[in-house]
């Protein structure tokens, strides 16, 4: 089973992303959400995650730094991780793709999308 | 549980308790056709009158409560009693509909879905649920005086005996 | 309505209400500059909304919060000043916000058009273009600062260490390095610490060089104290020096009023929660928890039959081995149960703060309306009320702020003439005291006159012409029923607009209200309310065969007397209590209730207090009880004397009295007999 990891502090978009997720064909995953920076950094330990879907805008650490942190650990790096933000966060988008994020998806998004990027990343 | 014990409803997807088995509980097919849309009455008898209520206004039938009297309420208003913790005002309906009771061996307190919230009143006795047809029911007698028409609603000939239908807004108000 | 839409509505509800207390938190420290976290607060919770209404398809909230979002944004970014009139903008459009989330919540779509407040927000932000405060990515601004760490940075994070540089602040970096399993609580203290020392930019989270099992941070601060200070503050962490601030650090708290804004003496602290510990909480439909609490009320009477059957077995058997235990059992039952009511009564405690903010953002447009300078001081925000008790305790402090408002304060003028300063303080404070929250609402105006309020009360012939009242006694015909018209505004004595509404609802509740005034002075008024509506102490009395329950909140004492005790005075009923005279009040006579003959022992239930206090006289007393008091729902509101019901033992219901009701009854009745035979004699 895979793990996928969501990270949002909005529990209708949590719901939706997961809504999204559980309607990818021939694809089991357990998928964990988490409303904070600091629960994604206390549960990233717990499990194999096999992609991390992030929110830059969150109220503790921002997403920016969690993509850092993910990436400059030697555990953690290979994980893929997708951006989700709105439209008009270009710049945070762009230092999130410098920072090595995978790609990114803007809200409100369609789940054909994401469910497209995500079946990418789990190639990957 | 011990027989005199009220029925606190502790199984609400059904409107009888255990001992009201013999009141069969009978879901009739949805007919086709155009007329044979059907009314669900509940009849129960107050004095010697029968009267009912449409089965969508009710919500439960429970044994007899001990009904706690309100000081100062107007006399329709037998008292409260708790229904699974809520509370809830009994009506007398006799006062309203100027019967006596004759014989109340199995007293019931049928519970309807007022506006807001539920409202009990006291019956003497269930006879039965039936179906009647829309077009069986027939405006309530002319001679009677306004005050006592004003709680009948319409009438309606079940098993050949006239059946008087509560007009609820009327025989609720408190 | 469909689960997900009350799920949008619920939580789109609480970012609207973040946004308005964040907006009215920016208005009333507008002057000493913007507080950048609360603004930064403020674009989160449309950013949020934005996101939410773009998932659920609600269009027009959609638009509103992402042109909203978009003005919040420059705002935050600098790149726009933050004025009176851009907040109250921002407060319109967000009550545009309420009203389409409200036709969400009744029609199910919303119904109003944003059109027109788009096209005026894209005016309003034209008109702003040509102050932009910054320009974007200002080169050489970042010197210093090492580039792991601009790397992370936010947009918003860049501007705030860029505004920091600019002020010349010293820019630390504190590591601090946790237990994973914990590290939030700890990090939450430090942050705190952090908080008083400066403003914290940016959080981040390192990886290397951490043992497993922990987790590291840098913490980026721009300090407004000295870097001295803040390494002895913050001593067990490691504190780096990024960027010194130039020396003189004694000025530069004064010139920075936009971090750790200085609160006023008795204002309340509203602190933004920087972690929002959203992590640990739910929301809870209010219903769910009544109906847990109704099913361990049912438990409880479970409880009672167990150990009523326990009382049997050894009564029939005599004390066996088995008997004794289901004795001990039944016991640790009735304690986990009591502790388990307990708990639930807990979960539904929110703080009054939750009822300060609302009332304050009435009162602020209320007196912005009214033309009145007025200052409202709000103190005790943090104690604790029971949810239901909070929402229906506004409407009376709202009446009686309006009252204060209207009648208490004095225009500005009579304000000056009397040697007072202009603005008008009006403080309400909340403190809890044993079952029970007091709110203490004082206004520093007229003050109530008491011979206008007896000129008022004789004309509207509430009172006999000669009767003779004390200080207090006139006072309080503020609360009779009738005593107030809302008649004209400048109509001093009118003091009391619907003053009798307000008692009854705070005396439905279970509590009583005071008023203790210095004319010319300030008026207080008390209000006492249980802190939960749900369960009480009473004492249950028997009287013509009826068992009902006396609130012990409202009750001093009980007393066993004679029938040759009684003594008639006036025509009224008194015994001597110590000295003095208490009123009684046959609780059977009251409740038309039947009497069947006299006995030879009565006993009687003082109920009220301080100098209003009578005495109730019933056949027997039951004993005291915990009781769960429900409502008599609202078709018997109407009933007097009856505050609820209660279920006690084998599903037996009793009555609970209202005794404030009836006080007010008893009192009512004696003085009508007294203005009648006063009549009778003149």
């Amino acid at each position: 089973m895979k793990s996928i990891l969501i990270v949002e502090d909005s529990a209708m978009t949590r719901a939706m992303i997961r809504t999204a997720l559980e309607n990818i064909d021939d694809c089991e995953v357990e998928i964990i959400e988490v409303e904070s920076g600091f629960e994604a950094l206390r549960i990233l330990p717990s499990r194999e995650f096999r992609l991390i879907l992030t929110d830059i805008n969150m109220p503790d650490i921002n997403g920016l730094e969690l993509i850092n942190f993910v990436k400059s650990n030697p555990t953690y790096r290979n994980i893929p991780l997708i951006i989700v933000t709105t439209e008009c966060r270009e710049e945070d988008r762009n230092r999130g793709m410098a920072l090595g994020a995978f790609a990114y998806i803007t809200k409100p998004f369609e789940p054909e999308a994401l469910q497209k990027l995500v079946q990418k990343a789990l190639e990957e | 549980m011990s027989e005199d014990q009220p029925v606190l409803g502790s199984q609400p997807s059904a409107f009888f308790s255990e001992a009201d088995e013999d009141y069969e509980y009978e879901e009739y097919e949805e007919e086709g056709g155009s007329s044979c849309e059907k009314i669900k009455i509940l009849v129960f008898r107050i004095g010697d009158e029968d009267y009912a209520v449409r089965m969508t206004d009710l919500q439960e039938i429970l044994k007899m409560h001990e009904i706690t009297t309100i000081p100062r309420a107007p006399r329709h208003l037998m008292g409260i009693t708790s229904l699974r913790g809520k509370v809830i005002p009994v009506i007398d309906p006799r006062i309203r509909l100027k019967v006596e009771t004759v014989d109340s061996s199995e007293p019931r307190i049928i519970v309807l879905s007022g506006e807001g919230c539920p409202v009990g009143i006291k019956v003497d006795r269930i006879t039965g649920m039936f179906m009647i047809k829309p077009e069986e029911i027939m405006p309530s007698l002319n001679t009677l005086t306004d005050e006592e028409s004003r709680f009948i609603d319409s009438v309606v000939r079940v098993e050949h005996r006239f059946v008087s239908i509560l007009n609820l807004d009327a025989i609720l108000e408190i | 309505m469909s689960e997900a839409r009350e799920e949008f509505v619920s939580e789109a509800e609480d970012l609207l209400r973040e946004t308005e207390d964040g907006l009215l938190d920016l208005q009333e420290t507008l002057s000493k500059g913007c507080n950048p976290d609360v603004l930064n607060g403020v674009f989160r919770s449309i950013h949020t909304l934005k996101g939410l209404s773009g998932l659920f398809g609600q269009r027009g909230i959609l638009d509103l919060s992402h042109a909203m979002e978009t003005m919040l944004d420059e705002l935050r970014l600098g790149q726009r000043e933050l004025t009176e009139a851009t907040i109250a903008f921002l407060l319109k459009n967000l009550d545009i916000l309420k009203k389409l989330l409200g036709e969400i919540f009744k029609e199910g779509k919303e119904l109003t058009s944003v059109d027109a407040a788009l096209e005026e927000i894209g005016k309003f932000r034209d008109e702003g273009k040509g102050r932009e405060k910054e320009v974007k990515n200002e080169p050489g601004c970042l010197t210093g600062i090492p580039e792991e760490i601009t790397k992370v940075l936010s947009e918003y994070e860049e501007h705030r260490l860029r505004t920091a540089l600019k002020k010349e602040l010293c820019l630390v970096t504190v590591e601090a390095e946790f237990e994973l399993v914990s590290f939030e609580e700890d990090l939450k203290g430090l942050i705190e610490k952090i908080n008083q020392l400066g403003e914290l930019i940016a959080t981040i989270p390192k990886t290397l060089g951490v043992l497993p099992g922990r987790i590291g941070f840098d913490l980026l601060v721009a300090l407004n104290t000295s870097l001295s200070k803040a390494k002895e503050a913050l001593k067990l962490w490691s504190v780096n020096e990024l960027v010194p601030s130039p020396p003189e650090p004694e000025t530069t708290s004064s010139i920075l009023p936009a971090v750790n804004i200085p609160t006023k003496p008795g204002e309340e602290i509203i602190q933004e929660p920087l972690l929002k510990s959203g992590s640990s909480t739910v929301r809870v439909d209010i219903g769910k928890i009544d109906a847990i609490l109704d099913t361990v009320g049912e438990l409880m009477l479970a409880k009672g039959a167990v150990s009523r059957i326990g009382a049997e077995i050894s009564e029939t058997f005599g004390f066996g081995p088995f008997s004794v235990d289901l004795q001990k059992v039944s016991r640790i039952l009735e304690k986990r149960l009591e502790e388990l009511q307990n708990q639930i009564l807990e979960i539904r405690m929110v703080p009054v703060r939750q009822v300060f903010s609302r009332l304050n953002r009435v009162v602020r447009r209320y007196t912005r309306d009214k033309g009145k300078e007025i200052d409202l001081q709000l103190f005790g925000g943090e104690t604790e009320v029971d949810k239901l008790m909070a929402e229906e305790i506004i409407d009376p402090l709202m009446h009686m702020m309006r009252n204060a408002i209207d009648h208490g304060i004095e225009p500005a003028e009579e304000r000056l003439a009397a040697g007072k300063p202009v603005t008008g303080v009006i403080t309400l404070k909340a403190f809890p005291k044993g079952n029970h929250v007091v709110f203490q609402l004082t206004d520093d105006g007229y003050g109530i006159q008491p011979e206008k309020v007896l000129a008022k009360a004789r004309e509207k012939k509430l009172i006999a012409e000669n009767q003779t009242l004390d200080h207090d006694g006139i006072v309080k015909l503020i609360f009779l029923p009738g005593f107030s018209t809302a008649s004209s505004v400048n109509d001093v004595s009118g003091r009391g607009v619907g003053m009798d509404v307000v008692k009854e609802k705070v005396s439905s509740l279970g509590g009583f209200i005071d008023v203790e005034t210095e004319p010319g002075c300030k008026t207080t008024f008390t209000v006492t309310i249980p802190i939960t509506l749900a369960i009480i102490k009473a004492v249950l009395v028997s009287t013509a065969g009826e068992t009902m329950a006396v609130p012990m909140a409202s009750t001093s004492e009980t007393l066993s007397i004679e029938p040759d005790m009684i003594q008639h005075i006036e025509g009224k009923e008194v015994i001597e209590l110590r000295g003095k005279m208490l009123p009684i009040v046959r609780l059977a006579e009251m409740f038309w209730l039947y009497h069947d003959r006299p006995r030879e022992r009565y006993f009687v239930v003082v109920v009220g207090f301080g100098g209003r206090r009578i005495g109730l006289l019933v056949d027997s007393l039951l004993g005291q009880q915990e009781i769960v008091v429900k409502p008599l729902g609202e078709r018997l509101e109407k009933i007097k004397g009856i505050s609820g019901a209660a279920e006690i033992g084998k599903y037996k219901v009793i009555l609970v009295l209202d005794v404030e009701s009836l006080m007010e009854e008893a009192m009512l009745s004696s003085q009508t007999i007294k203005a009648d035979s006063d009549g009778l004699g003149a």
